[in-house]
């Protein structure tokens, strides 16, 4: 299936959850927000949020500063 | 009624149908707390203060220092030592002589940021450090008031709209504690303008609200500096969230 990130096209060839996908991408998961379809998804959602076919998932860095 | 001044002041908000001499006189008796005068403050209070929002509470502990005035427009080389906010607010207060401007130079924190709140009917968060935002996201839950609240990176800017009688996320569910960010202003720089828009979203934002628009709550606006896109997400409510979930819901 077909994955979206941040704008870039990903091919996955096994059944994955949001969890699995940013372990395999090698995604710093440590200061960021993760949305799925347009939507965040919570940390403890990740485990349980199973990927589908031309899914889009945005990565945002946490900003701070001002 | 507004006065003859008044009337030629803010003509160019009053001939808009979407504002007109009822926002007018709306904005006027609003009450919004600024908390930080840098980047976003700046941007932030000149144009609430330009717009006629009637009482405006500028906070912020910090000095003027020349690698400021890259980006912070409301002050001067003349100013580099002295106090951001009473800087601020005399530049404010010649600008706009028709609104109460009050400054407090001191640091927003866990004791004084309750009272500073109560007041306003609206709180912008334009400070430059995580700890703070915790902090007055956590006010706003309690005393209910709605907070918009930005932040600028590099080419980055973030902004998000929250409303406690809402039931999306907070602050805090957006970045959990656990979430250490490595870099910040000082340390990776920053775009003026970005800084700029993101602070000129603010009181658009705010005068919006005080005009009776309708906000986009819970959504987290991000702004790309390089491709000019912005992009924007919804925000859940983290079941979890020690500051707005379970229990400390104010609806649901």
């Amino acid at each position: 299936m077909r994955i979206q990130i941040n704008d870039k096209d990903f091919e996955i060839t096994e059944k994955s959850n949001l969890s699995q996908l940013l372990s395999a991408q090698n995604v710093d998961t440590s200061a960021v927000a993760v949305a799925l379809n347009g939507q965040i998804i919570h940390r403890e959602q990740w485990q349980q949020t199973e990927l589908k076919n031309n899914d889009t998932i945005t990565l945002v860095q946490a900003v701070a500063g001002g | 009624m507004l006065s003859n001044e008044q009337l030629l002041r803010y003509s160019s908000n009053i001939l808009m149908k979407e504002i007109g001499e009822v926002g007018q006189q709306r904005l006027l008796k609003r009450h919004v707390l600024i908390i930080g005068l840098g980047g976003l403050g700046c941007p932030a209070s000149q144009y609430l203060a330009s717009s006629g929002v009637g009482q405006i509470t500028l906070v912020d502990h910090d000095t003027v220092s020349l690698s400021n005035l890259q980006r912070q427009t409301l002050y001067s080389s003349d100013d580099i030592g002295l106090s951001k906010a009473r800087q601020a607010g005399h530049y404010l207060s010649r600008l706009n002589p028709d609104i109460r401007i009050t400054a407090i130079e001191e640091k927003a924190y866990e004791e004084n940021l309750d009272a500073l709140a109560e007041q306003a009917d609206l709180v912008l968060d334009c400070t430059d450090n995580r700890e703070t935002r915790y902090l007055i996201n956590q006010s706003c839950y309690h005393l209910n008031t709605p907070v918009v609240s930005a932040a600028a990176r590099g080419f980055n800017g973030q902004l998000i709209a929250l409303n406690p009688e809402h039931s999306h996320g907070c602050y805090q569910c957006l970045y959990p504690d656990d979430i250490n960010e490595p870099l910040n202003c000082s340390n990776a720089g920053i775009a003026a303008p970005v800084v700029g828009i993101m602070g000129s979203s603010q009181a658009l934002q705010a005068i919006n609200y005080f005009t009776g628009h309708k906000l986009a709550w819970g959504y987290l606006h991000t702004f790309n500096g390089l491709s000019q896109n912005w992009q924007q997400l919804s925000l859940p409510r983290a079941a979890s969230c020690p500051v707005c979930g379970g229990q400390n819901a104010h609806s649901n």
